[in-house]
């Protein structure tokens, strides 16, 4: 018998294959004729920069209190957006909570990612009481006011930043474990999973190589949805002096602690509840634009 | 036009403008329908078949679609003249279109009698009750077992050949059908289901004098139930002759080759291969003013390279699109 | 003549969920009782119309779905009764082609990596010998190795279909299950694949079970058929032996309702094909397909008839046939 392993002569004509872009040449033809979605995409650029390079470009130390400064107005000689009640300068506080809102994002979605997609997963992969139990367990949390839920956690673990991503995390892990859980359902009937079982595929290359891969299309909106979402949820808890602790200049927290100034001295108040409506914005812009990308549909 | 042609399609363009180029889909069609024929029009996918049915009810997307040359006369009008309005009113009333697909293109919330008897309310004068009675006549013409039951059902309630009947109703339903467009109206069915449709519109074609353009890939099909038949290739008209000449004397490299792809074709009987076509069909956005079948024709010489070919006259009713006319029927001959 | 695969009564059951609260669970049975071999190096052909549980068979056979009762044999061993490393080995034995190119591969993964997986989990070829064993298989299913690095879509249908035979043959097996190889396909390329599914049967001396519901398509390429009606076998025999001589009534019909490509026969040709095909979750009692049938006696609605011999090599389950 011969071994295919023996050149054997090609049967008949070489078929030719016609040049067709890939889904990622596609992907960035479509993002480009997406005015909202190039916004979106350019403020989050604009936030990871900043947040990335705080210490080189913030002008002062965050903490640095100058008693003689205080509460003053943007476009004060060396303060382009003023000091807050503690003569710390605006600008440099702004800059530091991009980075720190920067880091809530991505930690707290990434918690919730790492669980989510592991839970569902398996769940929708094996089915039977694991996958009954799990989503038992999700309408449970699901069924919680999502910012009581994140309340009640950091009360369990201690108010800090840290447990502040944490508890966001854990409240965002039910979206996407029914999300991914309905892709796999969908995804394990089909002929290539069935195929790829026949050369001996084993279940978990099977998951997480051959069907997970097709089901982070929704996913990767969720995630860019939830990263906005985050920061918004961290704000609230710092507003309620759940999250972030003072002095950090985390961005809910400084509106927080600067109410009682919002008539004498807007700014402070003010600048940081702007600078979290465009990083939300600038997310909820490109998740959205991915939507429209990634939905076949609405293709040409 | 004279008086027996229902629909004459005339240098019909189609083209899709995308992002990544123009797609040619359909190039420089003509065609005649009879009252009374049953036109195939027959080729694989990609062919331009289903754009040039569409086009005729204006069902074209545009954008990307647009079509940029040709008439369509349908009774003396030029459909593509035509405003919307105008167009919605021939159809469903003299021009019907029935679907390869019956669960995708029937209402599932509503139930069969209304979705028939909503045709002749949107286009004539009569009450609810009127609209039901002819309803269950039309379940009646078309064969439907215990159509007085089944006039209540919803469509996931009847099985796919009863979808395609109800379709097949819902397209009889006007005083005087004119042209009915079924687009791969069997291709979906079970064969011995697809036989009991097929034998359903013969015999429709001898009871109500309709004209059907039937857009389907399947020799078969074509065979038990067309008059007069198109091939059709890369958006092109290749071949056109009456049904039986097709079948015996094709005359396109194409029609040949697409018969003995045929399993089923006799020669065959005992054979150990089939005599296929080798390569693909050309990419429709870099076709040019050249032949489209040339890269995979084993007749083709260099003016198949150059220039799309005249139409040859072999018989009656019978022309062909070929530079290599005498070649391919002397082989044809010889097979 | 040697069986590679030996089919005892096998049934293959799904238990839908109740519509109704309380009512018992409706049980589909894809697969009813089904007896059959395939000999080594023939082209078994199953044919039959949407319910008659073909590509169920196809699945459970290679283990891809189980089995309710019954016994399935290769190569002497009960493939049910095999332990984890012994179903791996199976699995380089006996390989499938799937119907439709445009599910059957993995939309994420390049052809190279497709073509890889399998010598990836059963091998210890190094990744140069891999991209050696991939090649040569391209090369041979007639598809340029340069396109490996390219994504399923990029490719044509007829194209895809060359790739998941290929993806079956890097195993190098014996026995290779078409579930509608061919059936999703243009004719012109259908012609293509045929030819070369044949072409690789010469060359490497494969075992086909080819499913189809193409009654023309499992006519030329089969060496022996056998026609199923709503999970059970209603004929069996060689090729030539059922074109000529079909003697069960639904193999009749089937026959019947298959175009022709001759116009002229339009006039002449009867057909005897009356009402629907019935839905596999509640067959009808006795034959199955009495009520189809334009000779059904009274005892066909009552009992199931036995598969008899009823020429050498030719079996049929009617009691008309007695």
């Amino acid at each position: 018998m011969e071994r295919s392993a023996d050149r054997l002569p090609p049967m008949g004509k070489q078929l030719d294959v016609p040049d067709e872009p890939t889904f990622l040449q596609e992907s960035i033809h479509q993002l480009r004729r997406n005015k909202a979605a190039i916004a979106g995409l350019l403020v989050i650029a604009l936030f990871l920069f900043v947040g990335i390079f705080a210490p080189v470009i913030s002008p002062h130390n965050p903490l640095e209190q100058t008693i003689s400064m205080r509460k003053a107005p943007p476009f004060t000689e060396g303060y382009l957006l003023g000091t807050d009640s503690l003569g710390r300068d605006m600008l440099s506080r702004l800059i530091y909570g991009a980075r720190i809102s920067m880091i809530i994002g991505v930690v707290s979605v990434g918690i919730a990612l790492f669980f989510g997609l592991l839970i569902g997963v398996v769940s929708g992969y094996y089915g039977g009481w694991f996958d009954k139990l799990v989503m038992r367990i999700i309408d449970i949390m699901l069924a919680f006011p999502y910012v009581l839920l994140t309340i009640v956690i950091v009360a369990i673990l201690g108010a800090s930043l840290t447990n502040a991503m944490i508890a966001i995390g854990i409240s965002q892990v039910p979206r996407y474990v029914r999300l991914v859980r309905a892709s796999v359902l969908a995804e394990k009937e089909s002929d290539y999973v069935t195929a790829e079982r026949s050369i001996g595929a084993s279940n978990f290359e099977l998951m997480f190589g051959s069907i997970l891969p097709n089901c982070l299309a929704p996913i990767s909106v969720q995630a860019t949805l939830g990263v906005g979402e985050a920061i918004l949820s961290s704000a609230a808890l710092s507003f309620l002096g759940l999250g972030a602790q003072p002095p950090t200049p985390e961005w809910g927290l400084m509106i927080a602690s600067s109410r009682e100034f919002i008539t004498s001295a807007w700014w402070i108040v003010t600048l940081p509840g702007i600078a979290t409506l465009f990083a939300v914005l600038g997310f909820n812009l490109f998740g959205d634009g991915l939507r429209d990308i990634l939905d076949p549909k609405l293709r040409d | 036009m004279d008086e027996s042609t229902l629909l004459s399609i005339q240098n019909l363009e189609v083209n899709f403008y995308t992002q990544r180029g123009v797609v040619r889909a359909v190039r420089d069609i003509s065609f005649d329908i009879k009252k009374g024929e049953t036109l195939a029009l027959v080729g694989e996918s990609g062919c331009g078949k289903s754009v040039t049915a569409h086009s005729i009810n204006q069902l074209i997307p545009m954008p990307p679609g647009k079509i940029d040359a040709g008439k369509i006369f349908f009774e003396g009008r030029d459909l593509l003249t035509l405003s919307e309005r105008e167009i919605r009113k021939l159809r469903g009333q003299r021009i019907s279109m029935i679907f390869q697909e019956p669960m995708t293109s029937l209402n599932p919330v509503f139930k069969v009698g209304d979705q028939i008897a909503d045709v002749f309310l949107t286009h004539q004068n009569i009450t609810k009750k009127e609209a039901w009675d002819r309803a269950l006549k039309l379940l009646e013409l078309v064969k439907i077992p215990a159509p007085e039951s089944r006039i209540d059902s919803y469509p996931h309630q009847l099985s796919g050949g009863m979808r395609q009947r109800v379709m097949i109703a819902m397209a009889l339903a006007s005083p005087e059908p004119g042209l009915m467009i079924a687009d791969e109206p069997t291709t979906a069915l079970d064969v011995t289901i697809q036989a009991q449709i097929l034998d359903l519109l013969a015999d429709l074609k001898q009871e109500i004098s309709m004209s059907v353009l039937l857009i389907t890939h399947d020799m078969g099909v074509v065979a038990e139930t067309a008059d007069r038949v198109v091939v059709m290739y890369a958006g092109r008209k290749v071949e056109e002759a009456n049904v039986n000449d097709i079948f015996e004397k094709p005359s396109h490299p194409y029609t040949l080759g697409l018969l003995n792809s045929l399993p089923s074709n006799e020669k065959y009987r005992g054979a150990k291969r089939l005599e296929a076509i080798d390569g693909t069909v050309p990419d429709l956005l870099t076709i040019g003013d050249w032949c489209p079948f040339e890269n995979r024709c084993s007749f083709a010489i260099d003016e198949c390279r150059n220039s799309f070919p005249e139409g040859t006259s072999i018989g009656e009713g019978h022309t062909t699109w070929c530079h290599r006319v005498e070649e391919v029927i002397k082989k044809r001959n010889n097979a | 003549m040697e069986n590679l695969l030996e089919v005892k009564n096998l049934k293959t059951h799904f238990t839908l969920p109740t519509k109704k609260i309380g009512a018992p669970k409706p049980v589909l049975k894809a697969v009813d009782d089904v007896s059959f071999n395939v000999h080594r190096g023939e082209v078994l052909g199953v044919v039959g119309e949407s319910g008659c549980g073909k590509s169920t068979l196809g699945r459970t056979v290679l283990r891809l779905e189980n089995k309710t009762s019954g016994e399935v044999h290769y190569e002497g061993r009960d493939i049910f009764e095999l332990d984890k490393a012994e179903i791996k080995h199976l699995r380089t034995q006996a390989q499938m082609v799937f119907q439709d190119p445009y599910s059957s591969l993995n939309p994420r993964k390049k052809i190279n990596s497709l073509l890889s997986q399998p010598l990836r989990i059963h091998t210890d070829l190094s990744a140069a010998e891999r991209t050696e064993k991939i090649d040569s298989i391209m090369e041979e299913i007639g598809l340029n190795p340069r396109y490996k690095n390219r994504f399923p879509h990029q490719f044509s249908g007829g194209q895809r279909q060359r790739i998941g035979i290929a993806r079956a043959l890097t195993l190098d097996p014996e026995f290779i299950i078409c579930d509608e190889a061919v059936s999703a396909l243009d004719v012109s390329v259908q012609a293509q694949i045929l030819n070369l599914l044949l072409d690789l049967q010469d060359r490497h001396h494969f075992t086909y079970l080819f499913i189809a519901h193409d009654l023309g398509v499992v006519e030329f390429v089969s060496t022996r058929i056998m026609v199923m009606y709503l999970g059970k076998v209603v004929e069996f025999a060689q090729k030539e032996e059922l074109v000529a001589h079909h003697a069960h009534p639904y193999t009749k019909t089937l026959f019947a309702a298959f175009p022709t490509t001759d116009p002229h026969a339009r006039e002449t040709k009867k057909r005897v094909v009356m009402g629907d095909v019935p839905s596999p979750i509640s067959p009808p009692a006795g034959c199955h397909f009495h009520p189809r049938c334009p000779h059904a006696m009274d005892i066909c609605s009552k009992e199931y008839p036995e598969m008899r011999e009823i020429s050498p090599g030719h079996f049929a389950a009617c009691h008309l046939l007695k």
